[in-house]
């Protein structure tokens, strides 16, 4: 945001200059911009984090085994602490002060979240330690959807994606599904909030969950990785094809290119240098992965996707070394294939070149 | 960060009442199974002394951890062997419990001197299953005492099964003797 207000103002002055804006409509938005400009912006980020505090000290307090205490004394203390801290949201929420509110919701859930580990200490449960992870992430879950909290929902993901690796390091071979309903639940939570960031933090989600679904089948076996990069360049099409359609619902289309790539690109890394690790297609899984990485760059250029743009770049750089390191066949086909690579991105280039300038040149458009 | 929904109070009080409830519901059906529950004794088998404590818990391993082979129902390496079982136990004249029989389901029409515990399979490990009572938080710097008690074999755990085969550990025995036991509240 403060990336943004600053670039904000040097195009502000840039514009004055060019006498694009008066010097009185220049002052006008600066001072709005000023006036939009939230004072408690760092106040609620130190909120939030005194609140992930609180529920370590909630998690320390469990873990210090308060024998002294009976058992009833120490569910006082956490019940207190709960009701305390949701009181204060209450208490924030009717005074107005709905970021500090959101910081004290968090700190609820952190100290329910120590509330199951002191129950299961006190009463020796043992159990699944999966389960227990489980019924925290639930729990912030349905109060992050009760009182539409972005950083409760925010912390039920992270709860849920800690509960989804507990349970996968147990059985490694298995496909988890039952990650995705929970996963789901607060993908809705986050479309019904419309927090951007939320919708990163479950793309990322998913898309993890996606590319190691690749894995489950064993390293080596083309099933997995191949359907991993099938899933990315399904969401990709659907991201061209239906996303204008889906954006006048929720603007996702973006992000729908950004993590299709994503997802796809690593499905073919897995397909090209851990399937295919004795180099038997390199040449064609080389080209068609170029081939795509230069499209997806194109098109994120075309639709001013920048997230997508960086991360095609970065596909790229990725790409190209690891063929480098890898080699095809020998140096000089290596050599050979990267000069060929080259020459078709200069042509591209060329094209891209010749359509701009048509564009620009068209009577009407700026030059 | 977008505001809260229009009534805010009342998301508050509801995660109020459903947290409190999750938690409420946790402690009531623990003490209920420790009440209530067939009582049983399980003696504690050694284990490796440098795994036994973290932090203030110990690792308990039982006799009937470990599954004898021809229990099993399914071939050691099948991936499609079940995560939860439930072990059936027989006490001898002894009062010692053994695993006589493993099964799916909860076992039915037993006989008095049998119980069905619930279990869940180690993946890494075919034969060893696990009754949620193999962790036990003990005082800070009790640990080193109960570690030498589980190498001299003579610590055995009283354990709660209820008729759903779910396990609670109620307290420590030495030598017939409890050292630990569980308060309720």
């Amino acid at each position: 945001m403060l990336h943004t207000r600053n670039r904000l103002l040097k195009e502000i002055e840039r514009w004055q200059t060019q006498g694009w804006i008066t010097p009185e409509g220049a002052a006008g938005i600066k001072a709005d911009v000023a006036a939009r400009r939230s004072g408690l912006g760092l106040a609620q980020v130190l909120a939030t984090l005194a609140a992930v505090l609180i529920g370590f000290a909630a998690m320390s307090f469990v873990a210090a085994n308060w024998h002294d205490l009976s058992k009833l004394a120490r569910l006082a203390v956490i019940f207190t602490g709960l009701w305390s801290s949701l009181a204060v949201a209450g208490a924030l929420l009717q005074a107005g002060r709905g970021g500090f509110a959101h910081a004290a919701l968090l700190a609820a859930v952190a100290i329910y979240g120590g509330g199951i580990m002191l129950i299961a200490q006190a009463y020796q449960m043992d159990g699944h330690p999966p389960d227990a992870v489980l019924l925290w992430g639930l729990g912030a879950l349905a109060g992050g959807l009760l009182t539409r909290s972005n950083p409760v929902l925010a912390a039920a993901l992270v709860l849920f994606v800690v509960w989804h690796w507990m349970e996968l390091g147990e059985t490694w071979n298995e496909v988890h599904w039952a990650f995705l309903p929970a996963w789901a639940c607060v993908a809705g939570g986050f479309a019904i909030t419309r927090w951007r960031p939320g919708l990163h933090l479950v793309c990322l989600a998913i898309a993890s969950w996606v590319i190691e679904y690749g894995y489950l089948f064993g390293s080596e076996a083309v099933r997995g990785h191949l359907t991993v990069t099938l899933i990315g360049l399904g969401i990709v099409a659907a991201g061209i094809l239906v996303g204008p359609a889906i954006d006048r619902w929720r603007q996702v289309s973006g992000a729908m290119m950004l993590y299709g790539f994503a997802i796809a690109f690593a499905g073919a890394m897995a397909l090209q240098f851990v399937v295919d690790r004795h180099g038997t297609h390199t040449l064609l899984y080389g080209a068609i992965v170029l081939f795509a990485i230069v499209a997806a760059l194109a098109w994120s250029w075309r639709t001013d996707n920048k997230a997508a743009l960086w991360t095609a770049y970065a596909a790229f750089s990725i790409e190209i070394f690891s063929l480098y390191v890898k080699k095809i066949g020998t140096l000089l086909g290596t050599s050979a294939f990267f000069l060929a690579a080259g020459l078709f991105v200069a042509a591209l280039a060329f094209v891209a070149f010749r359509l701009h300038r048509a564009t620009s040149d068209q009577p009407g458009e700026p030059a | 960060m977008k505001r809260l929904t229009t009534h805010p109070l009342a998301g508050v009080i509801a995660t109020a009442l459903l947290l409190t409830a999750i938690l409420g519901s946790m402690v009531f059906d623990r003490v209920r199974l420790l009440q209530t529950a067939r009582e049983i004794v399980l003696p504690i088998t050694p284990v490796d002394p440098r795994d036994l404590f973290r932090g203030d818990y110990a690792r308990l391993t039982y006799e009937i951890s470990t599954l004898d082979s021809h229990l099993l129902v399914w071939a050691p390496g099948d991936p499609r062997r079940p995560k939860n079982v439930f072990a059936t136990l027989e006490s001898d004249v002894t009062f010692k419990w053994r695993v006589v029989a493993v099964s799916l389901n909860l076992p039915k029409n037993l006989a008095t001197n049998q119980i069905a515990i619930a279990g869940r399979l180690n993946q890494r490990q075919p034969n060893s299953v696990s009754y949620g009572i193999e962790r036990y938080y003990v005082p800070e710097g009790t640990g080193d005492d109960l570690e030498k008690l589980a190498r001299d074999k003579t610590l055995s755990a009283v354990v709660a099964v209820d008729t759903r085969g779910r396990a609670a550990i109620k307290g420590l025995m030495r030598d017939g003797r409890r050292i630990y036991d569980e308060p309720l509240w």
